[in-house]
């Protein structure tokens, strides 16, 4: 491996070329003053003020930066679950029967047996807007009251008729 | 005026070493003149290194003087076991490298005008001669190809063809810098040549 080869010799030239690229004329004259003047204005101070000591207490930070900004991969991946994470928690939220909405509704399970087990409960006996209640989020007990399907053995807890229970008959 | 000539330490060093140590000293303790002095030293050599990597004069000129400004900042860490020059031609390095990684699939090519001189340059008089299978390119286009192909190469391979064969340096300052072996200078310096080579071969003679 002996790089004074004599076939690099017109690569070697060919390199030359490098040396005659030049920056503007007179680039050089204001070089030392603009990094001077950086260097007096404090401007990396000021840069760095809060993002050098963040960086300098948290180190993995800027490992965690420099991963996602050299791997776009990291970055793509981080974006997929974010909105895995969104996904799953517009399904759940919209599931009825979840966590959720038993944990907003505790009173619901409590007022079904209590309207299974009282047909003839006034408020249960007139007919219900079954719109207006939806709307009534704010009330679970209503909202119980116009599911007879909750009434547990197939009972009709609603639509039962007054009954005359006068003793003075026939 | 021939930017980044191969630098010979004889030539540039061994005048001024002590000066060099004085105004380091002077710089550590808050001197901005002594600290101008180093700057104008050494930023042709600093923003040459930066251009040949990146191949772009605005992200060069940005990085040069970030070098010079973070070195200023980091001379109390400078303990002096190597050169000033060597110090902060790490710095340079550094940052280049950074940069192009987080550039990577973004390179954008703002190359120098070629200067006067390198018309009547030997070793390009040479090269564009009868033996040259594309002898009718002219130098720009060479230099356009030269600097693509030298962008193909990985930031490693590009630092040490750039470092010796453009700036002139030897493999022992190059392993100082890279803080890696004369041994991997020299593996990485052949491979990067290799690769050149055939990238280009069309722009070679065939001598």
């Amino acid at each position: 491996m002996n790089e004074n080869q004599p076939n690099f010799e017109s690569l070697r030239r060919l390199l030359a070329l490098k040396r005659h690229e030049t920056p503007p004329p007179g680039y050089f004259n204001n070089f030392s003053s603009q990094v001077m003047a950086r260097i007096r204005d404090g401007e990396t101070e000021a840069a760095e003020s809060w993002s050098g000591r963040l960086f300098a207490s948290m180190p993995w930070l800027m490992k965690v930066i420099q991963a996602v900004d050299t791997r776009p991969v990291f970055a793509g991946g981080f974006a997929t679950a974010l909105c895995a994470l969104l996904l799953f928690g517009a399904v759940i939220a919209q599931r009825p029967d979840s966590a959720s909405t038993a944990f907003m509704q505790p009173a619901a399970p409590e007022a079904a047996s209590f309207a299974s087990a009282t047909p003839a409960a006034p408020s249960a006996l007139q007919p219900v807007n079954q719109f207006m209640v939806a709307d009534n989020s704010t009330n679970p007990v209503f909202s119980s009251f116009q599911t007879p399907a909750t009434a547990s053995f197939g009972q009709i807890p609603v639509g039962a008729q007054f009954v005359n229970y006068s003793s003075s008959g026939n | 005026m021939i930017m980044a000539e191969p630098v010979s330490r004889n030539d540039s060093e061994p005048s001024a070493p002590t000066d060099e140590g004085v105004l380091v000293r002077r710089a550590r303790s808050g001197d901005l003149e002594a600290y101008d002095e180093l700057v104008q030293r050494y930023h042709e050599r600093i923003y040459a290194m930066v251009y040949h990597m990146t191949s772009n004069h605005e992200d060069a000129n940005d990085l040069a003087q970030e070098s010079f400004i973070k070195a200023f900042q980091a001379l109390k860490s400078f303990k002096g076991g190597s050169s000033f020059y060597t110090w902060l031609y790490r710095i340079a390095v550094n940052k280049t490298i950074n940069h192009l990684k987080q550039r990577k699939n973004r390179i954008h090519m703002s190359l120098n005008d070629l200067d006067f001189n390198a018309e009547h340059d030997p070793d390009l008089v040479a090269l564009i001669s009868d033996k040259t299978p594309r002898r009718e390119a002219g130098l720009t286009e060479l230099q356009e190809k030269l600097n693509a192909a030298l962008m193909k190469l990985s930031e490693p391979h590009r630092l040490v063809v750039v470092l010796h064969d453009v700036q002139g340096l030897s493999h022992d300052e190059i392993a100082k810098v890279m803080k890696c072996n004369i041994g991997t200078v020299r593996s990485r310096l052949f491979y990067a040549r290799q690769q050149l080579q055939a990238w280009l071969s069309d722009y070679l003679n065939a001598t």
